[in-house]
C-alpha cells in the first residue's frame, strides 16, 4: 500500500482494458460449460441413461465445481482491478499484483522520465484500442511497463502533459528584490 | 445405462457413503469460506481508489453463497431420493 504525500494531487489511473479480463472470463466460462459438451460427447459414443437420483449426484458435483471457478474467477477480477498506474502530478506509482498476497508498488518522480514508447500489436489491439506502454526512466530505475492498457494514446499524452509541467515547474525560479518590493519571474 | 459388464454407473454411485458426501460437503464449504474470506480479506486491504470495491465484494458473497446453498440442496435431494 502507498499514501500520496501531503502537497500531492492524483491525475489518474490506469488500468489493463477490460476486453483482457473478459478474454480471461470467456474461458472460465468455456471450462464451465465443458462437462456439458462431455455429457454430449459420451452420450453419441455410449448409451448414457442416468437415474434421477443420480442426476442429483452429478448437479452437486457440478456446483462444487462452478464454485471454485467462482473463486477462480474472483482472483482473475482482483488481479485486472489492483493492477494499476497511478499518475500524479508528482510521480508516476507502478502497482503489480503479482500474485494473491503479493505485489510490488514503484514510483518514479516525472522529472526522471526519459522516453516514452507504445506498442500496439496486431488488429485485436488495434481494434479493441489496447496497447502496452514502456517509460524508460533515468539512471537504474527499471523499465515502467504497463501491458494491455486501455488507450495507450491517452495513458502516453497523460504521462507526457504531467511530465512537462513538472519540468516547468522545477525550471521557474522566483526572484525577490527586497529594496524595491519588485517581485519577478526568471526562466533558467 | 452407462455399463460394463461388472457394474452400471448407478450401482457405482449406490455404493458411495450418503455420510461420506456429507462430511466431503462440510469439509468443502469450510475450505471455501477459508478462501473467501482471505480473497476478502485480500481486497479490502489492497483496494486503492476502487469505485467498485462495495459492489464487488456483495457480487462475490452472494455468488458464493448461492452456489454452496445449491449445493447443499442438491445433496439433500440425493440423500432423500
Amino acid at each position: 500500500m502507498f499514501k500520496l504525500e501531503e502537497s500531492e494531487n492524483l491525475i489518474a489511473v490506469f488500468r489493463k482494458h477490460i476486453f483482457y479480463f473478459l478474454t480471461q472470463i470467456v474461458g472460465l466460462v468455456f471450462v464451465a460449460i465443458m462437462p456439458f459438451f462431455l455429457y454430449l460427447f459420451s452420450k453419441s459414443f455410449f448409451s448414457l441413461e442416468i437415474s434421477y437420483q443420480s442426476v442429483y449426484l452429478f448437479l452437486f458435483v457440478y456446483l462444487i465445481f462452478l464454485t471454485i471457478l467462482w473463486h477462480i474467477g474472483f482472483v482473475l477480477w482482483t488481479d485486472y482491478y489492483l493492477d494499476m498506474w497511478v499518475l500524479t502530478d508528482k510521480r508516476l506509482i507502478d502497482v503489480e499484483q503479482k500474485r494473491l498476497f503479493s505485489r510490488e508498488v514503484s514510483s518514479v518522480r516525472l522529472d526522471n522520465i526519459q522516453d516514452i514508447k507504445l506498442e500496439i500489436l496486431g488488429f485485436i489491439h488495434t481494434f479493441v484500442g489496447m496497447g502496452s506502454v514502456h517509460v524508460q526512466t533515468a539512471g537504474s530505475q527499471k523499465e515502467f511497463v504497463i501491458h494491455n492498457a486501455k488507450n495507450p494514446e491517452q495513458v502516453k499524452e497523460f504521462i507526457l502533459s504531467a511530465h512537462n509541467k513538472q519540468m516547468e515547474s522545477t525550471k521557474t525560479v522566483r526572484i525577490e528584490n527586497p529594496t524595491n518590493q519588485n517581485t519577478s519571474s526568471q526562466n533558467v | 445405462m452407462l455399463s460394463n459388464s461388472f457394474l452400471s454407473l448407478d450401482e457405482i454411485l449406490s455404493k458411495i457413503p450418503l455420510s461420506a458426501l456429507w462430511i466431503g460437503f462440510g469439509i468443502f464449504v469450510v475450505i471455501s469460506f477459508v478462501i473467501g474470506l482471505a480473497l476478502l480479506f485480500h481486497w479490502r486491504k489492497y483496494k486503492l481508489y476502487s469505485l467498485a470495491t462495495d459492489t464487488t465484494q456483495i457480487v462475490y458473497i452472494i455468488g458464493l453463497l448461492t452456489l454452496i446453498i445449491l449445493c447443499g440442496i442438491s445433496l439433500s435431494l440425493f440423500s432423500i431420493s
